[in-house]
């Protein structure tokens, strides 16, 4: 063990001392005016900042809305296509666990399984997030169950990649 | 909002404010990191850890953001103070709270960031390393130099 002294302020300041070396440090620091002087002033300062960091630096009552949003589960919105396409542009919706989504190619009812890409996979849990892709709109179906939405979600319609 | 989730976004956004070094990229990044944060949730396995997870989150997209070009942090200087006060804010004190905010700003990123984490989230040397992505030594070298300076301008007030 090398010996207890100056040296060793660092580490301690960090909290980076051995524990059984902190007692003893503690006794050079009460008898060491420099040492003495350099854990008041840490002290101090971490007070200093933490209470200035807390008063100046709050983030805005819009950013604790927007996230509260994003990351809260929210009920099903209503079903006017101008919301529901407000959704799809959000990119997120919340979903209940368990539900595959299947893009319907064209809109209608597919007969075949549809392609691995056109399937949102949704974990099991509680209420979670899915996100869509760009090229789609998503649109909420009533089904009289309150905790559980359903999504229909469509390809927007491209004539010029129409091929499959 | 629970008060949980209020007391972690301050914390992300304070801390994103030491990575980005300015207020409108620190609330993005807060908001990126609770995106991710929470479609990912399923890969925290011990929420006495979320503090650092989520710090985490943010280091690794700022780090994805500035890969991509865009600017590495600055200092906030005196505009995050006036930009976030609010009048029933001006405490007592209130200008040496500014100051203190404004040299911490002032330091050199990682300096900055290390000694946040340590003293003001009163995070180890070691969670502050694994935060931040850095060697322990590294980041020991970053708080003993950021406290430095920090005393430094101190003693050049009184
Ligand atoms: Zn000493």
């Amino acid at each position: 063990m090398k010996p207890i002294d100056c040296e060793q302020l660092d580490d301690y300041l960090a909290g980076d001392l051995p524990c059984d070396w902190v007692a003893v440090f503690e006794q050079h620091v009460g008898q060491c005016p420099a040492c003495s002087a350099e854990v008041t002033q840490w002290k101090k300062l971490g007070t200093d900042l933490q209470q200035a960091s807390q008063a100046l630096e709050a983030p805005s009552a819009a950013l604790m809305e927007s996230i509260r949003e994003s990351c809260e589960p929210t009920r099903a919105p209503p079903r006017e296509p101008t919301r529901a396409r407000r959704l799809a542009a959000a990119v997120a919706v919340c979903l209940t666990a368990g539900l595959w989504l299947a893009v319907i190619p064209g809109g209608r009812e597919s007969s075949r399984p549809p392609k691995e890409d056109h399937v949102v996979a949704v974990p099991k849990g509680p209420i979670t997030r899915v996100e869509l892709p760009d090229n789609v709109i998503g649109v909420p179906v009533d089904i009289g169950d309150p905790d559980v939405t359903v999504v229909w979600v469509y390809p927007v319609y491209d004539p010029a990649g129409e091929s499959d | 909002m629970s008060d949980g989730i209020a007391d972690y976004v301050s914390r992300v956004y304070r801390f994103a404010l030491r990575l980005t070094g300015d207020p409108h990229r620190a609330e993005d990044l807060t908001q990126e990191t609770f995106l991710r944060a929470w479609r990912k949730r399923g890969s925290l396995r011990d929420p006495r850890a979320t503090r650092t997870w989520l710090f985490r989150i943010a280091v690794n997209l700022w780090k994805d953001q500035s890969s991509k070009g865009k600017p590495d942090a600055v200092a906030l200087e005196t505009e995050i103070a006036a930009g976030c006060a609010t009048p029933d804010q001006h405490l007592q004190g209130q200008e040496e709270l500014q100051q203190a905010i404004k040299k911490l700003s002032g330091l050199p990123p990682r300096q900055s960031q290390v000694l946040y984490l340590v003293a003001v989230e009163q995070m180890s040397l070691a969670e502050a390393a694994d935060v931040l992505q850095i060697n322990k030594n590294t980041a020991k070298v970053h708080l003993s130099l950021a406290r430095k300076q920090m005393r430094e301008t101190f003693q050049a007030k009184s």
